[in-house]
């Protein structure tokens, strides 16, 4: 036999790695799965988060929000529109009004809104700038010319197989009535700050379904560009200041921000959460690799009397933990966003409108599945580089 | 000379009980000689065996092999010049239960610069002297403890190693096995010249060797051709 020649160089023996994730697949498995569900619960809980923030983030620079000063449950007279056109600096008004009522059973839950279509349009259809909830060819125009006639966003759609042509029943209950919407079409959101699980019909048609009410519970103010959106504020609620409709305007993001609020300590809650689920992955892991790195102990020492050095089965060991923990991660974070992103499942858009799995989450999500995997493998990994060699081969370090 | 040992004392510790294991051995070994060691249980032999592999270092003495001092080198050196010179048989062979025969015996050569196409050459030829070349997909848990033990030695030879160190190569096989891993061992040694140092407890895998030294309580007993 021919001698191999010298110099000896510091391989790892990388088929040793996978040969030993072939030899307890179960055990593999169960640990991806645990990382997995631990990141794709981290993706999840974070992206409810973000959407906090992008609520805020994502909303009209140039807009107020006016509703009335005693509370937001209270609508204000229709008539105020044309004062509030009448402030210096103000561009545009709209406004939407909370319609309740019920579509077939009380379960079905989603957001209606009385709307005045034409403003509507201008200020966040096709004749605005910013094109925020975004139609198909005509549909628009159908909207606006039918009382009757509604629009859908794609999301609520997909959960009740709405389609343009569709008669939606609708019973009343703070607008009472019985009512008949044919849907126009079907919105998609140009911006985070629209969802896409809401309902929007003609607010004339409410109105006159009841009498003539009038009422309307928010206004959506539009301000000139350059001009200075508190002083807009303060000159709007203070022409109403004396008046039995005293009004409260904020900014969009501000006006976010009170519903934000209304969670309270939720997001801090679920960021433990998330923080907590994470570490369990950890442990889960790291006892799975302290019980791979028992099993292997002989092992180890015959690849040192091989000549296979110290840092060799440092890296043979800790690519383990590492290799699995980011497979794991990566089908959590990937999981996450096909389920959220592309199975687009509504429920979560329901109660999170501006639910979006961002890249940077994924990105620390990817990342923090490397991390534990380091960790995980690395921990065990430097215990076998230390462990003597005879100590190794004899079973009891 | 191949191998001198000089003056080797080894201790080992248990919790606060010091046990000292080799007093002064000295051993030569030349090349091309086959020496049996042999000893009752705790004698040293197997602590003596491991010390001229470089798999453990000892307290005070010297271990010289073709030339080179092993006392006093660190673990990363000590684990080059095993991979360059030592071919280890162990009792149990040691086997890695989720590689074939064939991955088992290249892993040594991973350590070598040598391409895929030249292990593979290698690996079948140390399988072909073990007699084992249609065993090489096996896994350890197909084959039985004779063939097993056959799949170390192809991985103990396969770099062509300076010696070969067995402890106890046959202390876990039956008569008939035992004796084939004993006639291939000779056949390495006649055909090849392979310079082997053997721990035994079988006064009949003794009488292979050359030389037959033994070993109690830490010293040198008897040292006879």
């Amino acid at each position: 036999m021919r001698a191999p020649a010298a110099p000896v160089r510091s391989a790892v023996p990388w088929r040793l790695l996978f040969a030993h994730l072939r030899r307890a697949p179960f055990r593999t498995v169960l640990t991806l799965s645990g990382v997995a569900l631990a990141i794709f619960l981290f993706v999840t809980l974070r992206s409810v988060n973000e959407s906090f923030s992008t609520a805020v983030e994502s909303a009209g620079r140039s807009r107020l929000v006016t509703g009335s000063a005693v509370s937001l449950f209270v609508n204000l007279p229709a008539k105020l529109e044309q004062e509030i056109r009448g402030v210096g600096g103000v561009r545009n008004v709209t406004h939407w009004t909370w319609f309740g009522g019920v579509y077939i059973d009380e379960k079905n839950m989603f957001a209606r809104f009385g709307v005045d279509v034409p403003s509507m349009r201008e200020m966040y259809g096709d004749l605005s700038t910013g094109k925020e909830i975004l139609l198909g060819p005509g549909e628009w125009d159908a909207f606006n010319d039918d009382l009757q006639g509604c629009i859908v966003g794609a999301g609520l759609a997909r959960s009740y197989g709405f389609k343009v042509g569709d008669r939606i029943p609708m019973k009343g209950n703070i607008w009472p009535g019985d009512y008949d919407f044919n849907v126009r079409g079907i919105y998609s959101a140009g911006s985070p700050q629209i969802d896409e699980v809401s309902m929007f019909f003609h607010w004339k048609h409410m109105d006159e379904k009841v009498g003539r009410r009038s009422e309307v519970s928010l206004f959506v103010v539009e301000a000139e560009p350059g001009f200075d959106l508190a002083k807009i504020s303060r000159d709007i609620d203070g022409r109403f200041e004396s008046s039995g409709n005293r009004t409260r305007s904020l900014t969009e993001a501000a006006f976010n921000q009170q519903f934000i609020s209304m969670w309270g300590n939720v997001p801090a809650l679920l960021t433990l959460i998330a923080v907590a689920v994470l570490f369990a992955a950890f442990m889960i892991a790291l006892n799975t690799m302290l019980l791979n790195a028992r099993d292997r102990r002989v092992e180890t020492g015959v690849l040192k009397a091989l000549g296979f050095t110290d840092r060799a089965i440092f890296r043979l060991n800790a690519a383990e933990g590492v290799l699995v923990c980011t497979a794991g991660g990566a089908a959590g974070a990937f999981g996450a966003k096909l389920l959220f992103d592309v199975g687009k499942v509504d429920a979560i858009y329901k109660f999170f409108p501006a639910f979006r799995i961002l890249d940077e989450t994924m990105a620390m999500a990817l990342g923090i599945s490397v991390l534990i995997g380091i960790l995980s493998g690395g921990i065990p990994a430097s215990a076998l580089r230390r462990m003597s060699l005879m100590s190794a081969l004899r079973g009891i370090g | 000379m191949l191998i001198q040992v000089r003056g080797v004392v080894k201790t080992f510790h248990r919790d606060a009980e010091t046990v000292r294991v080799l007093h002064g051995v000295d051993l030569d070994v030349a090349a091309g000689e086959w020496v049996a060691l042999m000893g009752p249980s705790g004698s040293g032999k197997t602590t003596l065996l491991n010390l001229i592999g470089g798999l453990d270092v000892p307290d005070a003495g010297s271990i010289v092999v073709g030339g080179e001092e092993l006392v006093g080198r660190d673990g990363g050196e000590l684990a080059q010049w095993r991979a360059r010179h030592v071919g280890y048989v162990f009792q149990l062979y040691n086997l890695m239960p989720v590689l074939t025969a064939f991955q088992n015996v290249e892993l040594p050569l991973l350590l070598t610069p040598l391409s895929r196409k030249e292990r593979k050459d290698h690996v079948e030829t140390a399988l072909s002297m073990v007699g084992l070349a249609d065993r090489m997909d096996h896994f350890p848990a197909q084959l039985s403890g004779g063939q097993n033990q056959r799949v170390a030695i192809a991985r103990a030879i396969v770099t062509d190693p300076s010696f070969l160190l067995a402890d106890e190569p046959t202390g876990d096989l039956d008569r008939k096995s035992g004796e084939e891993i004993l006639q291939l061992l000779d056949d390495l040694h006649r055909r090849f010249g392979k310079a082997i140092v053997m721990v035994t407890h079988d006064p009949h895998a003794a009488k292979r060797a050359d030389r037959l030294v033994h070993l109690e309580k830490g010293v040198i007993v008897e040292d006879a051709e």
